[in-house]
C-alpha cells in the first residue's frame, strides 16, 4: 500500500458545484451516511462528492503504480534469493492494488485509459515521495517499512468512508499490507542490527527519506466548509495532521529502538499534550516537487509513458477480439 | 549529454527512452481499452460463490488469468472463479430503506418481456450496502423477467435483499471442479507472501540486550 496522505486539489475544485444540487436528494444522501450506510454507485450522489472521490481514488491508483518503481528497481539487487521472492511478492501486490483501485475509481464513471492518460500527461498527481530515488537496498527497505506504514495509517482511515466500492477494495488491500509491514520491518532490523557498514547504510536511508516521510502526509488541513463538506460525507476521514501524529507515534519509537537516529533535533513527544513536536517541514520543496521539479518525476513519468506507448501494438492486437463490444463502466 | 533517460535502475537504461519522454504526451489516434469482466470467486468448495471486483481483459481466457493474478494470488485457498463481462450483468433497481427487492417482482415485470428456449440463470444477492453481491443459487427461465420471478419463489425470505443481478449461465466463463484444482494448490506454500514469516522480536530483544550491556 503507497496511498498518499495528501490529495491535491485544484483550485477549481470547490462548492460551487454543490449550488444547484436537489436539497431533497441532498438530505437523503446526507442521512444515508449520517446512519453510517454505504453509497453504492448506482444512487444518487452530489457531483461535488463524485469529483473528490474520483481525483482521491485515482490519485491513490497512481501512487500504486508509480510507487512500485523506486522499490521494483531493487528486484534484481535484493540481497539473496528470499528477500528478491519477497520483494517481488510485494511489488506485484501493489500494482494489484493499483488495479482494485482503478476498478472502484470506474464505477464512478471515469474510464481506467483516462486516468492513466491523466497519469502520463501530469494532470492528475500520485504521492509525491515517489519522485525520490532509492540509491542503495536500505532505501528500498525504508520504503516498505515506513512508507507502507504511513499509507497504512491512512488507508485505515479511509477504509472506514462511505463509498462502498473504494472500501471494499481498501479491505481486500489492507488484508495483504501485514505482509509488507512485517517485511520491510524485517529487512530494516536486519540492517539495523548487522555490521557497521550495514548500520551506516540504514542510517543514511533514514536521513534521507525522513524530510519526504514528514511530507508525506501534506500541509495541515486548511480548516474550510470545503473541509467541513468533506468530513461530513466521510470522503475525508482524518486530517493530515492527525494521520502524521499517528505515524509518529507508532513508528518512530520502533525506529529509535534500532539504535537508528532521525534528523530531526526536534522531534520528541510532549507528555504533557501528547502530540509530537518537530522542525516544520519545508513546504517551499513540497511544493516544488510536486509540480515537476523533483529528481525523479521525469523518469517517473516517462517509464509509465513508455509501458503505455510500447504495449499499444499488443492492446491493439488483442481488443480486435472485442472489436464492436462497447465499455461499459464496472458494477461495483 | 545521453539522449536518453539516465536513471538509476539498470533495467530502465536498457529500455532506451529519450529525454523528451517525460515532458509531453501525444495525443492517442484512438481508445485501446478492453472491456470489463466481473469476477466471481469461491473461496473453499463449500462456500457461494462471491463478487470480487473487475478486470480489464481483450477475451474471457485472458479475463480469467487476469482474475486468478489479480482476486485468488492470496489467500491460502481457492476452489473456483468464474468471470463474465460487466456488459452481461441484469441489475435490479438498489432498494431504499430495508426494502425487499423481491417485495417489487410480480407478474407484471412479464409484460412485454421477450421469451426465447429455456435456460439457466444465476442468481446474486446484495444483502448489506458495502457489501459485496453473493452467489445464492440458480433457476432455469425464458426471460431474465422469468427468472427474477423464479427467483423469488426459490430464494426470497424475510431477510431484505437490497439489490438483484441476474445472468445467465451460458455466458459465464467457469473455471473450477477438480480438473482445475491444481492451479491453486501452491497457495499454501508460498510462506513468503505471509507477515507470519517475518518474525523479528527475538533480534530486537537480543540487539537491545546487547546494546545494553
Amino acid at each position: 500500500m503507497y496511498g498518499g496522505g495528501q490529495v491535491f486539489e485544484p483550485s477549481s475544485l470547490n462548492n460551487d458545484l454543490l449550488k444547484d444540487e436537489d436539497p431533497k436528494k441532498l438530505a437523503e444522501f446526507e442521512a444515508r451516511i449520517a446512519r453510517g450506510e454505504k453509497i453504492e454507485p448506482k444512487d444518487w450522489m452530489p457531483k461535488l462528492y463524485r469529483k473528490q472521490l474520483i481525483r482521491m481514488i485515482e490519485q491513490h491508483a497512481h501512487s500504486e503504480i508509480i510507487g512500485s518503481l523506486p522499490e521494483g528497481t531493487w528486484i534484481t539487487r535484493a540481497p539473496g534469493f528470499k528477500r528478491k521472492l519477497a520483494l517481488m511478492a510485494k511489488v506485484q501486490d501493489e500494482v494489484g492494488h493499483a488495479q482494485l483501485l482503478y476498478g472502484a475509481a470506474e464505477t464512478l464513471g471515469k474510464p481506467r485509459e483516462q486516468m492513466i492518460e491523466d497519469l502520463i500527461t501530469g494532470k492528475s498527481k500520485y504521492s509525491n515521495i515517489f519522485n525520490y530515488p532509492t540509491f542503495t537496498w536500505a532505501d528500498s527497505c525504508f520504503i516498505s517499512w515506513l512508507v507502507d506504514a504511513g499509507a497504512i495509517v491512512n488507508q485505515l482511515a479511509n477504509a472506514r468512508g462511505s463509498y462502498g466500492p473504494y472500501c471494499r477494495a481498501l479491505d481486500r488491500i489492507c488484508a495483504e499490507e501485514s505482509f509488507h509491514l512485517k517485511y520491510g520491518h524485517h529487512c530494516v532490523i536486519h540492517l539495523a542490527t548487522g555490521t557497521p557498514k550495514q548500520r551506516e547504510m540504514m542510517q543514511e536511508a533514514v536521513n534521507r527519506w525522513w524530510a519526504p516521510m514528514m511530507h508525506f502526509f501534506g500541509p495541515s488541513d486548511k480548516i474550510s466548509t470545503h473541509t467541513e463538506i468533506l468530513t461530513k460525507w466521510k470522503v475525508k476521514m482524518a486530517t493530515n495532521d492527525e494521520c502524521r501524529q499517528q505515524f509518529l507515534d507508532m513508528y518512530v519509537p520502533k525506529i529509535w529502538e534500532l539504535g537508528l537516529t532521525i534528523p530531526d533535533e526536534n522531534l520528541k513527544k510532549n507528555e504533557a499534550s501528547g502530540e509530537w513536536e518537530f522542525t516544520e517541514p519545508d513546504w517551499e520543496e513540497f511544493k516544488r516537487v510536486i509540480n515537476g521539479d523533483g529528481p525523479c518525476n521525469k523518469e517517473r513519468i516517462a517509464v509509465r509513458r513508455t509501458a503505455e506507448e510500447r504495449g499499444a501494438w499488443v492492446r491493439r492486437a488483442l481488443a480486435a477480439k472485442t472489436k464492436g463490444e462497447a465499455y461499459v463502466a464496472p458494477m461495483a | 549529454m545521453s539522449e536518453f533517460l539516465n536513471s538509476l535502475d539498470p533495467r530502465i537504461n536498457r529500455l532506451s527512452i529519450p529525454v523528451e519522454f517525460g515532458s509531453t504526451f501525444p495525443e492517442k489516434d484512438q481508445k485501446d481499452q478492453f472491456i470489463t469482466f466481473e469476477v466471481f470467486v469461491q473461496p473453499k468448495v463449500s462456500k457461494a460463490y462471491q463478487h470480487e471486483g473487475i478486470v480489464h481483459a481483450p477475451t474471457d481466457e485472458m479475463a480469467f488469468l487476469f482474475a486468478k493474478e489479480q482476486f485468488s494470488r492470496r489467500g491460502m485457498s481457492c476452489s473456483g472463479i468464474w468471470v463474465v463481462r460487466t456488459q452481461e450483468i441484469q441489475v435490479s433497481p438498489i432498494t431504499e430503506d430495508g426494502d425487499n427487492i423481491y417485495a417489487y417482482i410480480n407478474e407484471e415485470i412479464m409484460e412485454g418481456a421477450t421469451t426465447s428456449e429455456s435456460t439457466k440463470y444465476q442468481v446474486f444477492h446484495l444483502m448489506k450496502r458495502g457489501k459485496q453481491h453473493v452467489h445464492v443459487g440458480e433457476v432455469e427461465a425464458s426471460s431474465p423477467e422469468q427468472a427474477l420471478l423464479h427467483a423469488k419463489n426459490s430464494f426470497a425470505s424475510e431477510k431484505p435483499v437490497f439489490n438483484l443481478w441476474i445472468v445467465k449461465d451460458s455466458l459465464f466463463m467457469k473455471i473450477e471442479g477438480e480438473d482445475f484444482q491444481d492451479i491453486w494448490n501452491t497457495l499454501p506454500d508460498k510462506k513468503y507472501r505471509d507477515a507470519m514469516d517475518y518474525r523479528a522480536t527475538e533480534k530486537i530483544k537480543k540487539f537491545k540486550a546487547e546494546q545494553n550491556a
